[in-house]
């Protein structure tokens, strides 16, 4: 392989980068909000209800990877782990702390 | 998105909000009676397990929702269309360069049409013999 073909297949096509992106915020948003909906019904207090989020966040996440991006996540993703485990994770926390909350004290 | 997808939504948003209903009932009950005495050891203060199964339904069929909303991507060919459906059998796009550009291949958009269609680069002679055929086949129609 020559090397302008080496450097061209390592470019990205930056609208399909950002698509998938979008795709991939829209199921950690609206999951990060029915957890913590989930988290309000059932009275999770404290350090439990950070657990009962980051255990099923990765849950969700793992499921991604292995139902949506075929175990291919880097096919999809410029950097796999960092755009799916990491990168919106406290937009996620953020969103799934104020759907405790709220959950919380409509029911407490 | 699919009718699957939108079933579980609807089913899940029913059992969340039945769940978180039953729940709320339950610590309502629990503040008009609270468990002050020795006796009521043995009342139930833990929110009770059929409650919390359903708050784990309502959760699993949503999740099971969003992850049935995405679909395999298709494509419809611009010419040479006879109702194929293209599939390359992918839920995302593929982002490297090289294999982007394969859907456009497939489809057969050109990216560079804005320059290759504009009319100095259009084959005009072609472009009326094919009017000139089309015109005189459907003036033998009429007749």
């Amino acid at each position: 392989m020559s090397l302008n073909e080496e450097s061209f297949s390592k470019l990205n096509a930056t609208v399909n980068v950002v698509d998938n992106k979008k795709r991939l915020l829209f199921v950690q948003d609206s999951c990060a909000l029915v957890l913590g909906l989930a988290a309000g019904f059932l009275q999770i207090e404290s350090v439990n209800g950070f657990l009962w989020f980051l255990v099923l966040y990765n849950v969700i996440n793992v499921l991604y990877v292995v139902w949506i991006c075929q175990l291919q996540p880097g096919k999809f993703y410029q950097s796999p782990i960092q755009d799916i485990f990491f990168e919106s994770f406290f937009r996620e926390i953020t969103g799934f702390v104020m759907a405790w909350t709220f959950g919380y004290a409509l029911i407490g | 998105m699919s009718l699957t997808s939108k079933l579980f939504y609807a089913v899940s948003a029913l059992v969340l909000f039945h769940s978180g209903f039953s729940s709320y009932e339950f610590h309502h009950l629990l503040k008009l009676n609270p468990p002050h005495n020795a006796q009521s050891a043995s009342v139930i203060t833990d929110l009770p397990k059929d409650i919390k199964y359903e708050v784990y339904v309502g959760l699993l069929l949503f999740i099971l929702g969003v992850f049935t909303s995405f679909e395999k991507l298709q494509y419809l060919p611009i010419e040479n269309n006879d109702g194929m459906i293209i599939s390359q059998g992918n839920y995302l796009k593929e982002i490297a360069l090289n294999k982007a550009t394969n859907v456009n291949n497939l489809v057969g958009s050109n990216p560079n049409g804005e320059v290759i269609f504009s009319p100095s680069f259009v084959d005009v002679h072609a472009k009326r013999k094919i009017t000139r055929e089309w015109a005189s086949n459907n003036e033998k129609k009429e007749k």
